[in-house]
């Protein structure tokens, strides 16, 4: 598999504060990555260092097979473009004046691409309005119309629906979207707002203290999260015998536990494993989401 | 590089401020001529006036670079450079480039005027052309060692209005730390303690209230004590001093002023070094600097 990025054991000491100990992500290309957290878990400070905005204390990363300490790196952040909290951009311009800056910062030969891109974004009807007056919503749109200026194949999303309205949320999950799926760019997104982002990402990265708990891609999330009933049985081979019968998915988990993927009728469920001389102990629905899910990771490691 | 320079030149100049700027600088050497004017027929070279613009480009230049490059700090659109793969180092280089020129170009906004003004007024001889193309290079390297102590500030200080700040009151601390030197250096070696009094055609000391109706009366000054002054700068601290008149651009604005060219390349080179140590502390610092 292409990866876009991957982090090995790095770290980012703020004096004594460890803001990363030793995170290791690896973004497929291609992915809509969700990296999730709490605040102050590290996800803005990964961004700043893959950004070039601030340099590592140890440990590595490699943008496009590129290390950071390859001189060629600018190469690889050629590529990507990003909006690291807020948007970076002049307040006292124009959205397509914005616009040109960066394409002279990147070097582009002409100003060809602008209208395309403010429209992609919806900000092709602004004219000389300046983006002091934009709206929030306008400039996080403002942000990653710059971001995407040069033409990127990783785009970097620091909290991108934040301080937005659910109007302006549902617009930015499908600008997202549709740039992952017509222009195939692989994207990180940093977010806390799990429900949102359980609604773009494929893949996901969950982040506490500074290090990475569980990489997950979204089948298997979905897989972890899929709606059961979780049974205690005296016998999980009279369960498995009752449930091949009737064709209904299940999944073992101990001698008395399974997972049945399925809405069945737990009368006939006794009944059946009456006849198979075991007994049905306990049912209780499971119905995982994705913020249950990171709780459990977090609360299952602050326990350990 | 050549595209940061590219970005930084386009907003510098498209900036309100910039061209307000270098209207101002226009406007203080119309003004100096005006008043020059008032009290002779012409206006020469051999005026300290005419180096009124290593005091005023300064300080012109702490406001607006603060405005161009603070604002790019302080919005994080610096961050747009360094995160498609422009260097630290290469953002530095722009914004000094960009910035020293502003400062020269501010320069000239007081100089050019200045200079058809000499042209319309007086015919300079051999000798005032001389004097002009010495002085110029030591004069037009003073606002661009300003520009890069200016640089240094705006890139470190993330806070737009300490940044700010910062920058004109290094101009003025410059500026007065040389005012500072220069009376020191010109404090007497002796304070001679005299006193004063009439005397008449025949020299004779007369007293006040024995004024003559008629005939002259002079002053006459008698010195009674001559002691050591204990201002005057004496041995290795005059030295110092002497020193740090010539290697700080404000000492060398307040030389320029009163005519004095004497060790002009040596004042050029020291400002070169002083260029390079800022700028080379400003990189250092600003490649190690966590940007947000």
């Amino acid at each position: 598999m292409e990866y876009v990025l991957q982090t090995n054991a790095l770290c980012k000491n703020y004096g004594r504060f460890k803001a990363l100990s030793g995170l290791s992500i690896t973004i497929p290309k291609g992915a809509i990555y969700g990296f999730v957290g709490k605040n102050g878990a590290g996800k803005t400070t990964l961004i700043r260092l893959i950004c070039g905005l601030q340099e590592p204390s140890s440990g590595e990363y490699r943008l496009y097979g590129r290390k950071n300490t390859d001189r060629q790196i600018a190469k690889s952040r050629r590529r990507m473009g990003a909006v690291v909290e807020t948007p970076s951009v002049y307040p006292d311009m124009t959205a397509e004046e914005n616009l040109r800056q960066q394409y002279r910062i990147l070097g582009l030969p002409s100003f060809d691409g602008i209208s395309d891109i403010l429209r992609l974004v919806g900000l092709e009807n602004t004219g000389k309005k300046k983006v002091k007056n934009f709206s929030l919503g306008m400039r996080q749109r403002m942000g990653i119309a710059i971001a995407l200026a040069g033409d990127p194949d990783f785009l970097v999303l620091d909290e991108p629906a934040n301080g937005l309205d659910p109007q302006g949320i549902v617009e930015m999950r499908e600008l997202i979207l549709k740039l992952n799926r017509e222009r195939q760019i692989t994207v990180l997104i940093s977010s806390h707002i799990l429900d949102e982002l359980s609604k773009l990402a494929t893949h996901y990265g969950f982040i506490d203290n500074g290090r990475c708990l569980k990489e997950i891609s979204a089948e298997e999330l979905n897989a972890a999260c899929r709606k059961c009933l979780r049974v205690e049985v005296s016998n999980t081979g009279a369960l498995a015998r009752v449930l091949e019968k009737q064709g209904i998915e299940y999944k073992i988990l101990s001698d008395i536990s399974a997972d049945i993927f399925a809405e069945i009728s737990l009368s006939a469920l006794a009944q059946a494993l009456a006849e198979e001389n075991a007994e049905l102990r306990t049912a209780k629905e499971r119905n995982e989401s994705l913020e249950s899910y990171y709780i459990d990771l977090i609360g299952g490691e602050k326990h350990a | 590089m050549r595209k940061l320079l590219s970005a930084d030149f386009s907003r510098a100049f498209k900036s309100r401020v910039f061209w307000i700027s270098e209207f101002l600088m226009l406007l203080c050497s119309l003004l100096v001529m005006t008043m020059l004017l008032q009290t002779s027929s012409e206006i020469t070279v051999y005026s300290g006036s005419l180096f009124l613009y290593t005091i005023a480009a300064p300080i012109v230049a702490s406001v607006l670079v603060p405005l161009l490059i603070g604002k790019e700090t302080a919005n994080g659109a610096l961050r747009n450079k360094l995160i498609v793969g422009h260097t630290k180092s290469a953002v530095y280089g722009s914004h000094l480039i960009v910035s020293s020129v502003i400062s020269l170009l501010l320069e000239l906004g007081f100089f050019l005027p200045y200079l058809i003004g000499v042209l319309l007024t007086s015919k300079p001889d051999h000798d005032g052309w001389m004097l002009l193309l010495k002085t110029i290079p030591c004069s037009f390297l003073i606002p661009v060692v300003f520009s890069s102590l200016f640089v240094l500030i705006c890139l470190l200080i993330k806070n737009r209005s300490l940044s700010a700040a910062g920058c004109v009151l290094t101009a003025f601390l410059v500026f007065f730390a040389g005012m500072y030197i220069k009376i020191r250096l010109q404090e007497e070696e002796f304070i001679t303690y005299a006193y004063w009094s009439m005397v008449n055609e025949n020299g004779e000391e007369i007293d006040f209230q024995d004024m003559p109706e008629s005939g002259t009366v002079t002053e006459k000054r008698t010195e009674v004590e001559r002691k050591p002054n204990p201002n005057y700068l004496r041995g290795t601290k005059r030295k110092v001093f002497e020193f740090l008149f010539d290697f700080t651009p404000g000492g060398q604005m307040i030389q320029l002023s009163m005519l004095d060219t004497d060790r002009l390349g040596q004042k050029s080179a020291y400002s070169l070094l002083l260029f390079a140590a800022v700028t080379g502390a400003g990189i250092l610092c600003f490649r190690k600097k966590n940007l947000e």
